[in-house]
């Protein structure tokens, strides 16, 4: 086989597991793969420039969501946990 | 960062018996009012429709199976979602996200000063992608990249299947990368 249709193969090889993992990206971040699946994605994201900038950004954009939660007021789960103290000790006014 | 786990596992929760109603769901009131936050136009609202899962979550304590309390709670939560809209609006009963209510990312409960002490603004960039979205689209991100739920549990709030939600969340994150591609804050390496 000569050089360049190795190259050839190797690419076309890469070509078709990017797309396969490019599928995973998002439910490998999610936590959401069997552990020999991760594992071969990982692995992929490692060796793959392409696919390893792809789940760095889908890693921020999650960090970045993340971080747009709203803060938590904290009166308003007071009353809410008193009201469940209130229901568990049998005491249904409310 | 090979052990990339589940980021949002639920709390061990005690066991479900109407004495320790209190202490079984506690710690879900703050994911509760958070969903809630968003499937309400106001504070006021999210609180009252917080109140009336408690309540109806304790009448039916017994018929609970023990998995998943999470899911279970935010089952309840959407049926009185439901509920308070059917009673308020009998004209919308087939579309889950008229249902639901738009979601209101600009008025959130009014944070106390410590609360805002102890959070930064959010980026520009991500705001703009997220008023970008469509609603469909904005609900599960909303719900799981924000309110922290797993895909079960954003499904049991929208009374949708799991697939829907993670094909949609996928889809819409899909879309936010590609309108963030050029942006400069969110692309820290050259390509
Ligand atoms: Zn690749």
């Amino acid at each position: 086989m000569r050089p360049h249709d190795m190259i050839d193969m190797f690419r076309r090889k890469g070509g078709a597991r990017c797309v396969e993992v490019g599928r995973k990206i998002q439910t490998y971040l999610d936590g959401g793969l069997d552990p020999d699946t991760a594992a071969k994605v990982s692995r992929h994201l490692h060796a793959c420039r392409r696919c390893g900038l792809a789940a760095d950004d889908f890693r921020r954009l999650k960090s970045a969501l993340a971080e747009t939660s709203a803060p938590m007021s904290a009166e308003p789960l007071r009353r809410l946990q008193a009201l469940a103290a209130d229901l568990a000790a049998g005491d249904n006014a409310t | 960062m090979a052990d990339e786990s589940q980021t949002n596992a639920t709390n061990p929760t005690p066991p479900a018996t109407a004495g320790s109603f209190d202490v079984f769901v506690g710690p879900h009131l703050p994911v509760l009012l958070r969903v809630a936050g968003s499937l309400c136009r106001n504070p006021h609202d999210a609180e009252d429709l917080v109140q009336d899962t408690l309540i109806r979550a304790f009448k039916g304590l017994d018929g609970f199976d023990g998995a998943s309390p999470r899911a279970w709670l935010l089952t309840i939560m959407r049926n009185a979602n439901m509920n308070r809209h059917r009673r308020r609006r009998p004209g919308l009963l087939h579309d889950t996200v008229d249902l639901a209510g738009e979601v209101d990312r600009r008025n959130p409960p009014a944070p106390s000063a410590e609360d805002v002490a102890a959070t930064r603004a959010p980026a520009p960039w991500i705001e703009d992608a997220l008023d970008r979205l469509s609603p469909r689209h904005l609900h599960v991100v909303q719900l799981v990249d924000i309110d922290g739920l797993t895909y079960d549990e954003a499904a049991a709030a929208l009374g949708i299947p799991a697939g829907t939600v993670m094909s949609r969340l996928h889809r819409a994150r899909h879309r936010m990368r590609t309108q963030l591609a050029h942006h400069p804050d969110f692309r820290s390496e050259p390509r």
